[in-house]
């Protein structure tokens, strides 16, 4: 990318983030990133990708600098944040006795719309995941992966321009698998900044524009799936000796043999 | 684009969307009814109250002297208007105050069986209640019959106080906070205890009294100032309606839809200690309506809290107006001290609603 960008961009710059004065992002700069894009953020388990996504959030207490059009996003109000990004986090909740609905509605509230028209835009919201016929489910009596989907109603319903997913498809079958991924897709393709932790290598070559890769709260790799995923960073991120496999259509393959420095099978 | 299918744009809602919609609207309006429905029988249940009692005075006798106090006899009147109308309207805000605390405690601690009890506040306004009635230790100032009640409080408010800075001072999540109150009620229950041992046995008749929970020294004060509490601190709950279902949706859930969660907690922690500390002191302690009460009009009208907190108040007030119908009637004669009512209330109560809910899943 030569050219500048004209439009809004995150930028993430010394972003540092410890717990109990142990270091989990240690001095992390990233790449602008730009509305329009899916990010993947991909890693070993414990490598702080899911606090990259709860600093932007300003779940956990943060030092550096992020920048989105102009502002600080570290020093943002509750209700501007809210307005600026939406999150969806690794934990569904299990036992509120609210339907699929009232929850979508619930996530709304800081956009202060009146109550008919919250009411249509959130219908439109579930629609759009093709969870409408659950609007009237309560959360228990949803299937696992009936409730992530709604917690990403959830996460899109204030039509936010970033959008932080932290695993949006772990407990999905293939079909709504594909499903997510796609909305998420067009979520980008219609101007959003999309910013997901993807545990599947495949999905993330599969649907990503770009792949971050996170190793112990380091930036290792940054790049398009072709270029991030390469069995040098498998070997040296995962400790894994891999082979990544150019389908056709494009489609990328990551087949593991073993542990790094075993032999091929 | 590749990767895109033709959608629709964002707003424009399908014929199956609006159908949905009418239902959701149709969930509301029965949930209005319910809410109610609600009010309508807890005035029944007053009035009852209010029409049933030792005395020799009729409904028609009641209802009469309510709107026509002149038409009575001297005594009838003062029976009417000194104690069962008191005993009626404050069995009302009683419940109201410590439902409202109760599903507050519930939702802003993630704990279903949060209550003043098991934070320990019903304990330690007992403790300076017990305090004020055996070694006449309190509050300077008050004469005898307010000096109970004004420790209770105290000791009520600073259970809570002591909670809140234990939170503060060790980042305490929902978890620890309700183990801090366990531990401050098992504290106060141990120098209550002890209080009792060295009590003479006149204290100690009055002490297990007030521990009991009466409305029997229910007066206009007592209403005035348990109406007053509820007036100052109800339409701040009812504001904080939409946020209080967020937090039912955990921490990080609510704050990135823009509630700010540490503030709702303090300030819900704040109006529910309140409500309790007023209502404990004022009748002793009373169990199971904080709990109950809440459960009640969760399975009623689910939790969206602009339709739980009135639904839960409303809950509160009818199970405590029961309570003192049954106090009144169970021995006749006799006015049984009402928190063993409400436990013989609530205990069904809640039994039925644990087994309901079992064989549904």
């Amino acid at each position: 990318m030569t050219l500048p960008h004209a439009g809004p961009m995150l930028e993430i710059q010394h972003l540092t983030v410890s717990y109990r004065n142990h270091p989990v992002l240690g001095d992390l700069s990233l790449p602008p990133l730009l509305p329009g894009e899916l990010v993947a953020l991909v890693g070993p388990n414990a490598t702080g990708k899911s606090t990259l996504l709860r600093a932007l959030a300003q779940l956990v207490p943060a030092s550096g600098q992020v920048r989105w059009d102009g502002q600080d996003l570290l020093a943002l109000s509750t209700t501007a944040l809210a307005r600026t990004i939406g999150y969806m986090p690794q934990s569904l909740p299990e036992t509120a006795a609210l339907n699929v609905l009232e929850v979508t509605l619930t996530a709304m509230q800081a956009q202060d719309l009146p109550a008919g028209k919250a009411q249509l835009a959130a219908i439109a919201v579930l629609e759009r995941l093709g969870i409408d016929d659950l609007a009237l489910r309560r959360l228990d009596q949803l299937s696992g992966g009936q409730r992530q989907v709604a917690a990403l109603a959830q996460a899109i319903a204030r039509d936010s321009p970033i959008l932080l997913l932290d695993e949006p498809t772990s407990a999905l079958d293939l079909r709504h698998q594909w499903r997510v991924m796609n909305t998420v897709r067009r979520l980008a393709d219609d101007g959003h900044l999309v910013i997901a932790v993807l545990h599947d290598l495949a999905l993330a070559a599969q649907w990503a524009d770009r792949i971050l890769v996170l190793d112990r709260g380091c930036l290792h790799a940054c790049g398009t799936p072709q270029t991030a995923l390469t069995p040098d960073m498998l070997r040296a991120v995962y400790g894994v000796e891999a082979r990544v496999q150019r389908c056709e259509h494009g489609r990328t393959v990551v087949l593991v043999d073993g542990p790094a420095g075993s032999p091929r099978t | 684009m590749m990767h895109a299918d033709g959608a629709k744009p964002a707003a424009a809602v399908s014929a199956a969307g609006l159908r949905t919609l009418d239902g959701y609207r149709r969930l509301m309006r029965r949930r209005r009814a319910s809410v109610a429905l609600l009010l309508i029988v807890a005035l029944a249940s007053a009035l009852t109250d209010f029409v049933s009692g030792p005395s020799s005075l009729g409904l028609a006798d009641a209802l009469r002297g309510l709107f026509d106090p002149e038409s009575l006899a001297r005594g009838q009147r003062v029976i009417l208007w000194e104690v069962r109308l008191p005993i009626a309207v404050l069995a009302i805000l009683v419940g109201m105050a410590l439902a409202l605390a109760g599903v507050e405690m519930q939702t802003i601690l993630g704990n279903p069986l949060a209550e003043p009890f098991t934070l320990g506040v019903s304990s330690s306004a007992a403790l300076g209640a017990a305090l004020a009635i055996v070694l006449g230790v309190g509050i300077p100032g008050f004469d005898l019959s307010w000096l109970v009640p004004a420790n209770a409080f105290v000791f009520a408010l600073g259970a809570l106080l002591l909670l809140q800075v234990l939170a503060r001072t060790h980042h305490a999540g929902p978890e620890t906070l309700v183990l801090f109150g366990i531990t401050i009620g098992f504290a106060a229950g141990a120098l209550l205890s002890l209080l009792q041992f060295v009590a003479s046995e006149d204290a100690l008749q009055q002490l297990v009294f007030w521990t009991m929970g009466s409305l029997a020294r229910a007066d206009w004060p007592s209403v005035g100032l348990l109406a007053a509490v509820l007036a100052a601190t109800m339409p701040f709950s009812w504001r904080a309606a939409r946020r209080l279902t967020a937090l039912r949706l955990g921490d990080d859930r609510a704050r990135s839809f823009g509630v700010n969660v540490d503030r709702l907690r303090l300030w819900a922690l704040v109006r529910a200690s309140l409500l309790a500390a007023t209502a404990v002191a004022l009748v002793g302690t009373i169990g199971f309506v904080g709990l109950v009460g809440p459960h009640m009009a969760r399975l009623l009208v689910g939790e969206d809290h602009r339709f739980l907190l009135p639904a839960s108040v409303l809950c509160g007030a009818l199970l405590m107006s029961l309570a003192s119908v049954i106090s009144k009637t169970l021995v006749p004669g006799v006015l049984m001290p009402v928190g063993i009512a409400t436990s013989l209330v609530g205990l069904p109560v809640f039994l039925a609603l644990i087994t309901r809910r079992h064989r549904r899943r």
